[in-house]
């Protein structure tokens, strides 16, 4: 366990460790529970709901995982209960389907320097495919620790990142070409 | 592995050694690699650029969470220890939906006001179809402010609610920008600070 963590003041019940991780983590999580719920509202339950579960949970830590790992593991639990209790929810497609990569990158490359593309072309992709390139280039997570907070192989994390930047030379390199 | 399978697994791995996260000897195994592969030389270069603009992105377009007022949320709950979960749902879903009623009819005595579309005004993303001509306000009402009180106040200046409550109470007002009331930026923020009605505000840019 980090020599900083808060947890084990968390877990002997003191409010103000509560609130320095509360302060350190909130924003993090509700803007990974956002990318999830697509709802402010929502997402800001989740992310209370999360940090109780926190409160709750601390002496549980062992260490085993990074804190901010665990973090987002109970967030991306409570995010997938909150979609199930919507009327609406639908268990995600098969999103492991993969494309061919017949865009030279060259074009991707230049296409990705215009950030509207870029934003038009994340959003084109597949929820699961974009939570994995959000952990990995704004999170800065490791793959393993991605796996552990979606409990998805590690196998299959790369296998979706891998479609993941299939998709977007494409995207990128049409929207290039079409501009 | 043979080298084909070796190149596709260094494939895999790059987007983790550009993020810095990868272990020392699979960030040594990728370094070996794009010193003679051009191709995987080129797609590192593409992941960087594309890292740097998903996180410029984020950075402009994430929303803040009010970190003071979602902390003395949680902090309520946290003193309530005795009170079962379910029941600090309820209790919760019974304020958003008090809360949720005071906003409607505010909102529709003003549309009355105004012959602003409600549809309009219900539509998902509400604040960005004001920002070009408004001025928009984040504020969180005084839990003694009355429907009255908050109606009144709003009523005697160019102000609307354009949405809210959120899961924390907060409202998004909006006023437009060449209103004779508030000229500019300073002249509205005086208004608010002396509201008894709103608890806190912030501009929003």
């Amino acid at each position: 366990m980090n020599s900083d963590s808060l947890l084990p003041d968390i877990a002997q019940g003191n409010e103000r460790a509560m609130e320095l991780f509360y302060r350190q983590h909130a924003q993090a999580v509700y803007g990974f529970v956002l990318k999830k719920l697509k709802d402010s509202v929502l997402a800001t339950e989740v992310m209370n709901e999360t940090m109780m579960e926190v409160w709750k949970k601390a002496h549980s830590f062992e260490g085993r995982s990074k804190e901010r790992t665990w973090l987002f593991s109970m967030a991306n639990f409570k995010a997938i209960d909150a979609l199930r209790r919507q009327k609406d929810f639908a268990p995600e497609e098969d999103i492991d389907q993969g494309v061919e990569d017949h865009c030279p990158l060259s074009d991707a490359i230049a296409g990705s320097q215009n950030r509207a593309f870029v934003e038009q072309c994340l959003n084109r992709l597949k929820a699961a495919q974009r939570h994995i390139v959000y952990l990995t280039f704004y999170e800065g997570l490791a793959y393993s620790d991605i796996a552990e907070i979606l409990s998805i192989p590690s196998g299959t994390v790369k296998t979706r990142m891998m479609h993941a930047k299939q998709k977007l030379k494409q995207c990128l390199a049409s929207l290039f070409s079409d501009s | 592995m043979n080298p084909i399978d070796e190149r596709e697994n260094i494939e895999q791995l790059l987007p983790w050694y550009v993020n810095g996260t990868l272990s020392s000897e699979e960030q040594s195994l990728v370094s070996e690699w794009l010193a003679k592969d051009e191709e995987l030389k080129q797609q590192e270069a593409w992941l960087r650029q594309l890292q740097q603009e998903a996180k410029a992105l984020e950075a402009t377009k994430q929303e803040q969470v009010p970190l003071d007022f979602a902390w003395q949320s949680f902090k309520r709950q946290l003193d309530s220890p005795a009170q079962e979960k379910q029941t600090t749902k309820v209790n919760w879903w019974a304020s958003a939906g008090i809360a949720a009623c005071l906003t409607l009819v505010v909102q529709l005595g003003w549309w009355q006001w105004q012959q602003t579309d409600p549809i309009e005004l219900l539509s998902g993303d509400v604040t960005a179809a004001y920002q070009e001509n408004h001025w928009l306000v984040q504020v969180q009402f005084s839990s003694e402010a009355s429907m009255v009180d908050v109606s009144v106040a709003l009523n005697s200046v160019d102000l609307q609610i354009i949405s809210g409550p959120s899961a924390l109470g907060l409202y998004h007002l909006a006023t437009p920008k060449n209103s004779s009331q508030f000229p500019d930026t300073h002249s509205l923020e005086a208004w608010l600070q002396q509201q008894t009605t709103i608890e806190f505000f912030a501009l929003l840019p």
